[in-house]
């Protein structure tokens, strides 16, 4: 009778053994996956822009934007600029901002929209997995005349958080949008992160 | 000859009275009234009198003067008013009048002054003053040649302003105004202060009359949509003005307006200071302008002054109003200002936005995550160690 119960005592432990090993790597895989973000500073997925195509249709302006790989579906404010010359930031984590004083998505040239990555607390913000994003994910801007503008990404970048880059604002070379984020370290003495991500899409539709 | 005189004076100072956007060289200096203000034709000189150009002349329809009040009291004949009240006309400035004046007039004995000032209410003759609130209804504003009624430059301050139909044959507009200062004059010095766009070198006024009146623009038929349709540009101090919409390499717009008028008043010291107030409707803040909707602030617009090749900020105030906003500006010197009104642009690249307010709670998490991997790797390795340490033993 003292067989069996060596048996299972024998199971018991190996199948704790399992749990524990499985739990352990699980748990290592997690902490260094939600790291990664913040180990790149370079360039990734460097595609070249679309290019440029003639356009006559004029779009209205930009009411909600929606991407469906990373479950966005936002309301867009009207953002300007900071004293200190910066974009502003929407007002709130749900909602993107959209450069008031820069062009209209579905428009020629360069739109910008951005949105938070985190918000007080340490709470997720709408542009939290905008750097999954990969070449291709399709953006759609809604515009108050009800129509649909749709993008599709061609390249993410990363940049110091002072930078003032004039190929996210000022390019007049195709019909984009450039949807900008948090990315790098948090100081908390600055209360900043140290890099933006940048996703760069250009319009698909017409 | 004395007729070709007083014929030719009287379209001089029209044109000079209306801002009207002809060449100098048609405009005479000949002097055959007191004033510069005397000779305002009648709406029988327009239709085909004496004026340059005349409807029945042109071969074209005018729009209809269907009421004229002020202060409440209507005047019962407007294109052929009584001693002492005010009337109206309107008289094509070109030939295809897609330019055309509206002005106010005094029928003084059997003169008619460009001047309110002596004029009467038609009712309790109470004198017309700049407080008096004069309204006007022009109605079937697609004239001859199938040109349609767009926007209007003003010479008084207005308080109501109403357009319907606008871009068909039967539209309408209802403008409510006061009459303002304006400066008139006959000589060589005044000619270009109404050109286009004006290039005012006169110093001094003739006269400082109390005046009213509108310039307006009419599109021809296969010109498109207009730019401006449904504004006015409403002038204090000015004799001339002309508004026209650029834009700039990069495709922004802006629309300009420019104004002519003699640098001081009629006493020669004192500075001529005008002012203007331009009512924008939404369809031009949205789509000329790049205005987003609901984005009407000083934030949102820049104005520029140039003259003389130097261009500074200028300021001025904008007000949402039904269908639109109104742009001030106050404190205009002249002689040529020229006002560009656009969206406000950065001045240079701007900076990243701070888009994160604190440290993500993945963060926080990864680091329970490892924490915990780390002890269950611990346990494991202390488990299988000692198990092969009883083994052993």
């Amino acid at each position: 009778m003292r067989k069996p119960l060596r048996t299972y005592k024998k199971l018991h432990f190996v199948v704790l053994l399992l749990i524990l090993l499985v739990l352990g790597l699980v748990s290592v895989w997690l902490a260094t996956k939600n790291h990664e973000p913040n180990q790149d500073a370079g360039t990734v997925n460097q595609t070249p822009a679309a290019e440029p195509t003639p356009e006559k249709k004029r779009y209205g302006y930009p009411v909600k934007l929606k991407i469906p790989k990373i479950g966005v579906d936002a309301k867009i404010q009207y953002v300007g600029l900071t004293d200190s010359g910066d974009l502003d930031v929407p007002s709130n984590y749900t909602d993107v901002g959209w450069y008031k004083l820069g062009v209209r998505p579905g428009n020629p040239g360069s739109a910008v929209m951005d949105g938070h990555l985190s918000g007080r607390g340490g709470l997720s913000a709408v542009f939290l997995n905008l750097e999954k994003l990969k070449k291709d994910d399709k953006v759609t801007v809604i515009d108050n005349k009800g129509e649909t503008i749709v993008f599709s990404v061609t390249k993410t970048k990363k940049y110091s958080y002072d930078e003032r880059p004039d190929e996210v604002f000022k390019s007049q070379s195709g019909t984009n949008l450039n949807l900008i984020t948090c990315a790098g370290d948090w100081s908390a003495a600055q209360r900043n992160f140290s890099k933006r991500t940048v996703v760069f899409t250009t319009i698909v539709n017409q | 000859m004395g007729n070709v005189k007083t014929i030719t004076s009287k379209a001089s100072l029209l044109l000079i009275g209306l801002g009207i956007l002809l060449s100098v060289t048609a405009i005479s200096p000949l002097k055959v009234h007191a004033t510069a203000t005397e000779g305002a034709p009648s709406q029988a000189d327009c239709n085909s009198g004496s004026t340059t150009y005349t409807w029945d002349g042109e071969g074209i329809d005018r729009p209809v003067i269907a009421s004229l009040s002020v202060d409440g009291e209507v005047v019962a004949d407007p294109t052929s008013p009584t001693s002492g009240s005010i009337g109206a006309a309107i008289c094509p400035s070109t030939e295809q009048g897609n330019r055309t004046g509206l002005f106010v007039y005094y029928r003084n004995g059997s003169t008619n002054d460009f001047d309110l000032t002596g004029a009467v209410t038609p009712d309790t003759s109470s004198p017309i003053t700049a407080d008096s609130d004069i309204t006007i209804t022009l109605t079937d504003m697609g004239t001859g040649f199938a040109n349609r009624y767009s926007f209007a430059l003003i010479h008084g301050d207005v308080s109501n302003w109403e357009t319907s139909n606008l871009g068909t044959d039967s539209a309408s507009v209802s403008v409510t105004l006061s009459p303002v200062r304006t400066p008139y004059g006959n000589g060589d010095d005044f000619a270009f202060c109404t050109a286009t766009p004006p290039n005012c070198n006169a110093n001094a006024s003739e006269v400082d009359a109390l005046g009213a009146s509108m310039d307006m623009t009419f599109n021809e038929s296969d010109e498109g949509s207009n730019d401006f349709s449904g504004a006015y540009f409403a002038l204090t101090g000015a004799m001339g003005g002309f508004v026209q919409a650029e834009r700039d390499e990069q495709g922004v717009a802006s629309l300009v307006a420019t104004l002519g008028a003699p640098h001081f008043l009629a006493n020669g010291s004192t500075l001529n200071t005008g002012s203007m107030q331009a009512f924008l409707p939404d369809a031009i803040l949205e789509d000329l302008l790049e205005l987003p909707p609901g984005e009407v602030d000083t934030s949102s617009l820049e104005v520029t002054r140039t003259e003389d090749d130097e261009t500074e900020e200028a300021p001025f105030s904008i007000e949402a109003v039904d269908g639109g906003a109104i742009v001030g500006l106050s404190n205009i010197t002249f002689s040529s200002p020229a006002y560009s009104i656009s969206r406000a642009s950065a001045d240079s690249t701007p900076g990243l936005p701070a888009t994160g307010d604190g440290p993500l709670q993945q963060t926080n998490a990864s680091s329970w995550s490892l924490a915990v991997g780390v002890v269950a790797l611990l346990a494991v390795a202390f488990v299988v160690r000692r198990k092969y340490s009883s083994t052993n033993n």
